[in-house]
């Protein structure tokens, strides 16, 4: 008696344990049970919700972001109408988890339908095959001659020059400086630096020190971060890439430029250079610097949480390089659709609802978000003119990173040159050259 | 009859056994076969991979960065195996001599290992801090300038080892005084009946007899060193220019990062063979001792 039941326990564990096996692969074909089990769900989803497909959407950020919540009000409306081909179920994933939950829920077949991603991630995802092209939308969208080109562009790859992901939200870095430290140091409150020889001037006059120690930076730098040097190169004139063969170009004499700047910068700036797992703010946030990079997000943020600080702030869109030209680094939030989703369609319904003028309106209202819609431009300025006609500027000639398949290298290679330069161990045309060289040799891995 | 009785217990005797062995082959085996076999190919996360022979491994001799991990990694385990061990024996002699209280030492020295790495991680980057830091304010009670530990590529390595030294002392010290407790007293008073000082005591007695105990945090100890990851990652991120990158971190980096499976696993066999060369070499040079067999 007593054998027989342990012998049904052994049996049901390995039972047990073997039921996890045989789970379906990424990019296998569903079986043809599979197939007619997903259109049986789908007649019943379709004859549940009154022929609207279920979409899901993964919004990067938490429910109490103010961007959040407008999408979260637009996305309650697209709901409600009569009119749209899906309902859409959000879900909010935290930034630092996204990479992680969504490269699980893609391995595991269970991805969102539709994504809010960053132009850090929409290089990667795109080549690995994870988002849709989305021209065949684009070319027969009926808006599309409204948006402004910055956002058509935002997810169109350097190699297939195809367009993986639509900018709804741009995070541009503008130029900072605290008029309180000019005037203290005997500048004009209300000029900016010209450019970069008069950045480094001032930095010199703004400059506080305890002995050798720098307590009070006049510039920012950090080296953990690679967006400051993708926006000063881009201002010295490099595109970073090679336009005819794609790969990186970073060694030339514009990104070489860009980084001796940091070198030659930095005896009066502070280095901001937090560890991983820090939740510290940037030096500007927490004035121990009186000019910076910093996005608008962070300068809405620090403004919110010290009104007092609003006179004492100048923004501008950024301090040109001597003989540089007209660009600089700008982020976008995107949307992209699952590559391998079943309501394809429901989702860029979705999007086009969420890029009319009244959502674009909506997130410019409640979020303060630049609009794609070019008729809204002007009403952006207005909103809040210290902040938004910098912002408008710099997202005018701003730029994201290089949309190719390496990006996932650039960042640590940038950082690491940075951090070469910074601490003196390389110069910055040998650190530019081994950083270029450890982008290729990491593509070729591919 | 027998035979059949006897059958049957062999067979329900496996079926016993079989869960652990189907864990076993499914959790371990099976993926360290395929991590092998992947080192072999350019998988990338999510596609079909192809054979490309011994690539990686040639490219992961031109590879700077993994050359570099691999010197940080024998770095730490080094200094990290001989400061836990030195330690942690150090203070089992403290807690079993008659001088402190042993049950509140013994659960002030083992909390922090028990406390889990992330949460550690986190409080000794605050520890570690150059401005606001208890490291640098103790430094600077004693007259001694601080540094800016973890963002300077001399001292971050270092202060990554004293913080798993700090760490993983408790385990030693548990296990040493266990080792401790299992030294017959009639040894010592025999050597004190000869005249013998508590140098000598240590060295001829206690030394060799707790040697299997020694030889097995040795072992275990650089295994953990070798695996290091969760601390680098929190605190330093491999950096301040690859100062601290260990060979978990490269392979986390190529695998998570970069989606370099392939070139990750290949990565992955080789930390396999140096953990398994050290062992080899520990065990065939090394004095593993004998049990007390009392």
């Amino acid at each position: 008696m007593k054998k027989r039941l342990y012998s049904m326990i052994v049996t049901a564990l390995v039972a047990t344990m073997m039921c996890g096996c045989g789970a379906q692969k990424p990019n296998q074909e569903p079986t043809a049970s599979q197939k007619e089990t997903e259109t049986v769900e789908q007649r019943s989803t379709e004859k549940a919700g009154s022929g609207k497909e279920e979409v899901t959407f993964w919004i990067r950020g938490a429910e109490t972001d103010a961007i959040c919540k407008a999408l979260q009000a637009d996305i309650d409306t697209y709901n409600a109408s009569e009119s749209g081909l899906g309902h859409v179920t959000i879900e909010y994933v935290p930034i630092s988890d996204f990479a992680t939950k969504f490269n699980t829920a893609f391995a595991g077949g269970t991805a969102p339908d539709m994504v809010d991603t960053g132009v850090d991630q929409i290089s990667i995802r795109a080549h690995m095959g994870h988002y849709l092209a989305l021209d065949d939308y684009l070319d027969s969208w009926e808006s599309k001659g409204e948006i402004i080109n910055g956002y058509l562009l935002a997810g169109k790859m350097l190699d297939d020059g195809k367009t993986y992901g639509l900018g709804y939200a741009p995070t541009p870095c503008v130029y900072v400086w605290r008029k309180d430290f000019f005037e203290e140091a005997g500048l004009d409150p209300e000029l900016p630096p010209g450019d970069w020889a008069e950045m480094f001037e001032f930095a010199k006059k703004l400059v506080v020190k305890e002995g050798d120690t720098v307590v009070r930076g006049g510039f920012s730098l950090e080296p953990a971060d690679y967006r400051l040097y993708t926006l000063m190169a881009r201002q010295a004139g490099s595109t970073l890439y090679n336009p005819q063969t794609n790969m990186p170009e970073l060694a030339n004499e514009a990104g070489i430029r860009a980084l001796q700047y940091f070198e030659d910068i930095q005896p009066y700036s502070i280095v901001y250079n937090p560890a991983p797992g820090a939740k510290t703010l940037r030096s500007f946030l927490t004035s121990e610097s009186a000019m910076a990079y910093i996005t608008t997000e962070e300068l809405s943020s620090m403004l919110s949480s010290d009104p007092s600080l609003k006179d004492k702030i100048g923004v501008s869109a950024y301090v040109p390089a001597v003989n540089g030209v007209d660009s600089t680094w700008c982020g976008y939030r995107l949307f992209a659709i699952n590559a391998d989703s079943k309501v394809k369609d429901a989702a860029w319904d979705a999007i086009r609802y969420l890029m009319t003028e009244d959502s674009n309106r909506n997130r410019l209202e409640n979020a303060n978000v630049s609009p794609a819609w070019n008729t809204l431009l002007e009403e952006y300025q207005e909103v809040n003119p210290q902040v938004n006609e910098p912002a408008a500027k710099a997202i005018s000639v701003g730029e994201p990173f290089p949309k190719t398949d390496w990006m996932a290298s650039y960042g640590e290679a940038i950082r690491n040159a940075q951090q070469e330069v910074l601490y003196g161990e390389k110069t910055a045309e040998d650190a530019m050259k081994a950083a270029e060289k450890m982008i290729i040799m990491d593509a070729e891995l591919k | 009859m027998k035979t059949k009785v006897k059958r049957k217990q062999y067979v329900l005797g496996y079926m016993m056994a079989a869960p652990f062995y189907l864990i076993f082959l499914f959790v371990y085996l099976i993926p360290i076969l395929e991590t092998v076999w992947n080192g072999f190919t350019d998988k990338k996360i999510f596609e079909t991979p192809n054979f490309i022979g011994l690539t990686n491994y040639i490219r992961i001799l031109q590879d700077t960065y993994f050359i570099k991990s691999i010197q940080n990694t024998l770095f730490y385990v080094v200094f990290n195996l001989f400061g836990v061990m030195v330690i942690g024996l150090s203070l089992a002699l403290l807690v079993n001599s008659k001088m402190v209280k042993t049950g509140v030492f013994r659960v002030a020295y083992f909390i922090p290992y028990i406390a889990s790495m992330v949460s550690i991680s986190i409080i000794w980057i605050w520890m570690f801090d150059p401005t606001k830091g208890f490291v640098n304010y103790l430094l600077g009670m004693v007259g001694v300038e601080g540094k800016r530990w973890l963002e300077d590529p001399k001292w971050a390595l270092p202060a990554i080892i004293v913080m798993g030294i700090w760490k993983g002392v408790g385990y030693n010290m548990l296990v040493n005084l266990a080792g401790l407790q299992g030294v017959p007293d009639m040894y010592y008073e025999a050597a004190t009946v000869d005249g013998a000082n508590r140098w000598q005591l240590f060295w001829n007695i206690t030394f060799p007899l707790i040697t299997p105990t020694t030889f097995f945090l040795f072992i275990t100890g650089m295994i953990n060193s070798f695996n290091m990851f969760e601390q680098v990652n929190i605190m330093t991120g491999g950096g301040p220019m690859n100062a601290t990158t260990t060979i978990v971190h490269q392979i986390y980096t190529r695998a998570f990062l970069k989606y370099q499976m392939g070139y990750a696993s290949a990565e992955s066999v080789l930390l396999m063979l140096f953990i398994g060369f050290f062992i080899f070499l520990s065990f065939r040079f090394g004095k593993q001792g004998n049990d007390l067999g009392m």
